[in-house]
């Protein structure tokens, strides 16, 4: 903890915002969900809290009632209070809120691509706080932006000032986002997850900005997020939340070395840990890339005459052994999953793919079919990729109908019985639709889908992406599961290091389509080589922004 | 955006020449014009010589080459029953068509998105149940019986305003109002849904994160992106208003372009058929071109894909 916010902490008696037993509930016709059921917690001026919890635990609302900035009358508070610097928050007029929305007590969300207007211009939008709460002339306020602009580390502010939200990168997006919050030195930032959609290195960077300004605005940071070294990174004290309540409380170290309540040391141990079993080395040869391509042209004009290529895959190779594990990692567009979609010929692409014994570049959709049922893949959007209107037994059974797998109805009934049964699910259950699950069990049902064709090879595209961190934990152990009791071969796509750490044997890391670094997972992980794959190791594992032209801002 | 134009505007023609096409095919797939000009029973001959005046013995290329020579020209030939050029008899009945058009999308552009917007903003209130009312209302009841139920009250009853025709400012009301009515049924509909999406942006959370009033968030915020569906919206309507037109002239004898083409159908005037569909075509292809103008204008994203 640094000096200042230590001193801001000594020095006001009583806090900035005090919270006591808060509700929050929603009403949905008859049904009322108890979103937040009495939450208590201080923010001391200059200080920094971390809200920590899963999806569902109620740390966003909690977040949101502070502004009053739920869907009411939908949702309601059946009680609490939320005093600032003395004054209730509670059922405050419109107009108080108002004044200090944006002002006192700012806010940055999560996902900065949504989270502005898209028909405003940057500076346009920064601005209006400042003419709102300040009652700024255009002129000064336009100057203000620019000054606010470059105090976020926004790369040419003379030019982005001007620019539309869609003409900016995630990063650029969310440094405008914070850039707004800061106009007006608010005391209180609220931070909603404001990390999670961005890139390792990109969130390692934001993460940075936001303690260095915290410092020297004096301001108190309410961090929001499921990610426990976010908030270790980021916060003097924890709130661990679950179910609508705070189930542990204490500063950093209490809470990451002294954890009491169960749910908090379970939080602590799905933390994706440890190495995959040494698979044999001498393992057969189930699928091989040699040179791969995979360009898609860029089409201009009326005649829709081709002007160049985006290079999406561009002249990788990769092997993939029998029972072993190659974790494709790389950050957005840096083209992993074309490269996993072009291996199982869902894309069209150049150089050689060996499936087994056959070269599988080139064949038809004919004569690829009877192979597919050997080659499959799990998405990463366990809620997008099922249909909602088929039971869980027709989905996973589907692809034997259509391999003519099973001999008889019941044959077949029989093998999804057993695939589900072995990826964890209740075949009992077998009859219901995917809204009834969770997405733990839908993203087992999706593997269910893919093991039951029993496959040699699988492509896993993020598989544990949209998931929980505990229920990440049990994906990762259920993948491991299967691979060693059916030798299958894995080609594990993700951004998340630490899961790929959890499960690769070996490691391709890619930029721009390329190959940056590859080889045994250890040797990536421990020594890496490339100033690039440092890097983004530094980013995911310490939360360190390196500072460096290989990675982008 | 001067580039963007200029494209556009090139693709007009095309868009026009392709319609005139579909329009000439389907004239000439619907009949022999000669057999219908002549009594019953005109002569073989007389009917070759009607051809051979009409220019329908020609090939088909033939003949739509000279259509559309001619029609670039405005010369659509000569009316059958008014003995007038058709291109005449069109210009004299489009400016009440127009006219009761433009009068029709004011009436609901006025009702709708206020309510539309009220609707969203206070979902569940008094207000948006008068708004869901009115616009299944408005889409349940045809056009023409409201027509003529409003005749009957305003006019026949209340003596308040003319029953038909065309002339002073009383005249347009009725037909206006009821063409307007229909058109807002749909459009309140649409603007109260589109409105809710859009309050639900993570934007408008910014917005009113930022303190801005509300009626910042809904006037500035909100309603700008609304304006890009209602956009499209307004362009597809376009067509329906233009065969709202038709049954409205029709109830309300209002002297515009649908009556005009429906006279024209029912006698077998050709050319003036074809010139008035042809108008219809190029008004919806003009309006069409005007709105794609209008999102670039609004939409920086639009503006980029050029």
């Amino acid at each position: 903890m640094d000096e200042q916010t230590d001193s801001l902490k000594q020095g006001s008696a009583e806090p900035l915002l005090s919270v006591r037993d808060l509700k929050a509930e929603f009403h949905q016709g008859e049904d009322v969900v108890h979103a937040v059921r009495g939450v208590s917690f201080d923010i001391a001026a200059g200080e920094s809290l971390g809200l920590v919890g899963e999806s569902g635990s109620g740390k966003s609302v909690t977040a949101m009632s502070i502004l009053q900035l739920l869907p009411y009358p939908e949702a309601t508070h059946p009680g609490g209070s939320i005093v600032f610097r003395g004054q209730e928050l509670m059922g405050a007029p419109e107009k108080t809120m108002r004044a200090i929305r944006g002002d006192r007590i700012a806010m940055v969300f999560q996902e900065p691509m949504t989270s502005m207007n898209p028909l405003f211009t940057i500076g346009k939008q920064i601005s209006e706080v400042l003419i709102y709460h300040k009652n700024m002339q255009k002129d000064a306020a336009y100057d203000r932006t620019l000054e606010l602009l470059r105090l976020v580390g926004l790369p040419d502010p003379e030019q982005r000032i001007n620019s539309f939200p869609h003409q900016l990168s995630g990063g650029q997006l969310q440094r405008s986002m914070i850039a707004m919050a800061l106009a007006n030195e608010p005391d209180i930032l609220i931070a909603d997850e404001p990390t999670t959609a961005l890139d390792v290195t990109i969130q390692a960077q934001i993460l940075e900005l936001i303690k260095d300004l915290q410092r020297r605005f004096g301001m108190a940071l309410l961090w929001i997020t499921h990610d426990l070294s976010v908030v270790r990174k980021m916060a003097d004290r924890i709130c661990v939340m679950s179910d609508g309540e705070i189930v542990e409380h204490g500063s950093a170290e209490d809470i990451f070395m002294r954890a009491q309540h169960p749910y908090t040391l379970r939080l602590l141990a799905s933390e994706p840990k440890g190495k995959p079993a040494k698979a044999a080395a001498d393992a057969p040869i189930i699928m091989s890339a040699n040179d791969m391509k995979v360009w898609f042209p860029i089409k201009v004009g009326l005649m829709r005459r081709t002007e160049g290529f985006v290079k999406a895959v561009d002249g990788i190779s990769v092997t993939v052994q029998e029972g072993h594990t190659v974790g494709v990692v790389g950050e957005s567009g840096s083209g992993k999953t074309t490269l996993g979609r072009a291996l199982l010929r869902l894309l069209n692409s150049e150089g050689a793919i060996r499936f087994e014994d056959s070269e599988i570049q080139g064949l038809t959709v004919e004569e690829m079919r009877p192979l597919r049922r050997e080659m499959q893949i799990v998405f990463q959007d366990p809620f997008g990729s099922l249909s909602p209107r088929m039971s869980v037994a027709r989905i996973v059974g589907e692809g034997l109908r259509i391999n003519n797998i099973g001999a008889t109805k019941a044959e077949r009934e029989e093998m999804v019985v057993q695939a589900l049964g072995e990826v964890g699910i209740d075949p009992e259950g077998r009859n219901r639709y995917p809204h009834e699950f969770s997405g733990g069990q839908r993203q087992r049902i999706a593997i269910a889908r893919a093991m039951v064709l029993k496959p040699r090879f699988v492509v896993l595209d993020e598989p544990t992406s949209a998931l929980d961190r505990s229920v990440q934990a049990q994906i990762v152990d259920l993948l491991r599961d299967l691979q060693e009791r059916h030798k299958l071969a894995y080609l594990f796509i993700s951004h998340d290091l630490k899961v790929v750490r959890a499960l690769s044997d070996s490691v391709v890391v890619m930029k721009d389509g390329k190959v940056v670094e590859a080889g045994p997972a250890d040797e990536v992980f421990d020594d890496p080589k490339e100033e690039y794959t440092q890097a983004l190791l530094k980013a995911a594992f310490d939360l360190e922004a390196v500072d460096t032209a290989a990675v982008s801002t | 955006m001067l580039k963007y134009l200029a494209k556009r505007c090139l693709q007009l023609p095309l868009a026009i020449i392709g319609l005139t096409l579909i329009v000439f095919l389907f004239m000439s797939i619907s009949g022999d014009p000669a057999t219908l000009l002549l009594p019953e029973d005109a002569s073989e001959e007389d009917v070759q010589m009607m051809r051979k005046k009409l220019g329908v013995d020609k090939p088909l290329y033939e003949q739509y080459g000279k259509f559309l020579y001619n029609a670039v020209q405005g010369d659509f030939g000569t009316s059958f029953r008014m003995r007038e050029p058709a291109f005449d008899v069109i210009l004299r009945f489009y400016p009440a068509t127009l006219q009761l058009a433009a009068a029709a999308i004011v009436i609901a552009t006025l009702i709708s998105i206020p309510l539309g917007t009220l609707a969203a903003v206070k979902r569940g209130s008094i207000i948006d149940t008068f708004a869901t009312f009115i616009s299944v209302l408005g889409q349940a009841a045809p056009v023409f019986w409201v027509g003529m139920l409003a005749m009957l009250l305003f006019s026949l009853t209340l003596y308040w305003l003319p029953v038909a025709g065309r002339g002073s400012f009383a005249h347009i009301i009725l037909p206006g109002g009821v063409l307007g009515w229909y058109m807002n049924a749909f459009m309140t509909r649409f603007v109260r849904s589109n409105m809710l999406e859009i309050l639900n942006q993570n934007y408008i959370r910014t917005a009113r994160a930022k303190g801005l009033p509300e009626r910042t968030v809904i006037f500035r915020h909100a309603f700008k992106n609304a304006q890009v569906p209602l956009l499209t919206i307004f362009g597809l309507e376009a067509g329906a208003l233009l065969t709202g037109t038709v049954v409205i002239e029709t109830v309300f004898a209002w002297p515009g372009l649908g009556r005009a083409a429906i006279y024209a159908v029912n006698g077998r005037d050709y050319p003036v058929v074809m010139a008035s569909v042809i108008m219809f075509g190029v008004t919806y292809i003009v309006i069409n071109f005007l709105i794609d103008v209008a999102y670039h204008w609004i939409d920086p994203r639009i503006r980029e894909e050029e």
